[in-house]
């Protein structure tokens, strides 16, 4: 009973998602990231204030962890399809 | 099979996070060397006028005979708000007394430079940034290394400003000097100050 809760909690704290799902969230925290920092100095440089870059910034990759680092089920729409089982081989013969 | 943990997704998320955070500060450091005015640009429409008194024997600390210190006031009028870009947390501001002094007591003759700060100010927002200040005594007291003016040669007194960064490397300048060297007195004052 106990180990059965243990083991959810630790596929919950893994949280894994499938290969579709990290190439997705690989080049999107490379394009947000890259959109952000372009995005908060150009407001900060119009308005001539350091604060407003910095708050976008931070804010920004606040939402970006948000939405990359729990296994959302948008992640997971691409499971890994295993082969069918194939029927077991005579391998104690051939020894 | 190992597929992409919370952990390796943070770690995926905050290395790039670090590029992009340098990224951005070089960008906003880099901003200073274009938006900041140049000397010539902050010194336009400011003047800076000081006026010798007497020379006044002041005593520093318990003992000794006192050193000779420059009753002075000055008046500044100065407009350094065109320095405070985005990236310009705040100014220190100081005036300093540039002087030669001619040192022939102590065999042949010896020229030295001086320099020496008497008065400052920390300006922390472009409100206020505008100085005008009328008739303005030191903050520190215009004494010489050798206790005496009588070979001190005329003095020119500057504005200077160093401005400090949120991002980058500390920038000064100067914002304004006094037109023509200023005479240091040989008159003392009679009566003594303590």
């Amino acid at each position: 009973m106990s180990s059965q809760i243990e083991q959810k909690i630790r596929s919950l704290l893994e949280g894994t998602i499938d290969f579709k799902g990290q190439e997705r969230v690989e080049s999107l925290v490379h394009y947000w990231l890259i959109f952000t920092t372009a995005l908060s100095f150009i407001v900060g440089l119009a308005i001539q204030d350091i604060s407003y870059t910095f708050k976008i910034f931070f804010g920004s990759s606040a939402l970006l962890a948000l939405v990359v680092v729990p296994p959302w089920p948008f992640l997971s729409q691409q499971p890994v399809t295993w082969l069918p089982e194939m029927p077991p081989s005579d391998t104690k013969k051939s020894q | 099979m190992t597929m992409h943990s919370v952990y390796q997704r943070i770690n995926n998320l905050s290395a790039f996070l670090s590029t992009c955070l340098f990224t951005l500060a070089a960008l906003i450091a880099a901003t200073t060397f274009i938006l900041q005015p140049t000397s010539e640009a902050v010194s336009t429409g400011n003047s800076l006028s000081v006026d010798h008194g007497l020379i006044e024997l002041k005593r520093v600390g318990y003992y000794g005979r006192g050193h000779e210190t420059v009753d002075l006031k000055f008046n500044i009028t100065a407009d350094l708000s065109p320095i405070f870009h985005w990236n310009a947390k705040q100014l220190f501001v100081y005036i300093t007394a540039d002087y030669e002094h001619d040192s022939q007591a102590k065999g042949g003759r010896k020229i030295i430079d001086n320099r020496v700060v008497i008065w400052d100010r920390i300006i922390r927002d472009k409100e206020s940034a505008k100085l005008n200040l009328v008739n303005q005594r030191p903050k520190y007291p215009l004494r010489d290394y050798s206790k005496s003016w009588s070979n001190a040669l005329p003095a020119t007194y500057t504005i200077h400003y160093d401005v400090m960064p949120y991002v980058g490397i500390l920038t000064s300048g100067t914002a304004g000097q006094t037109t023509n060297p200023v005479k240091f007195p040989n008159k003392k004052a009679k009566s003594k100050t303590w």
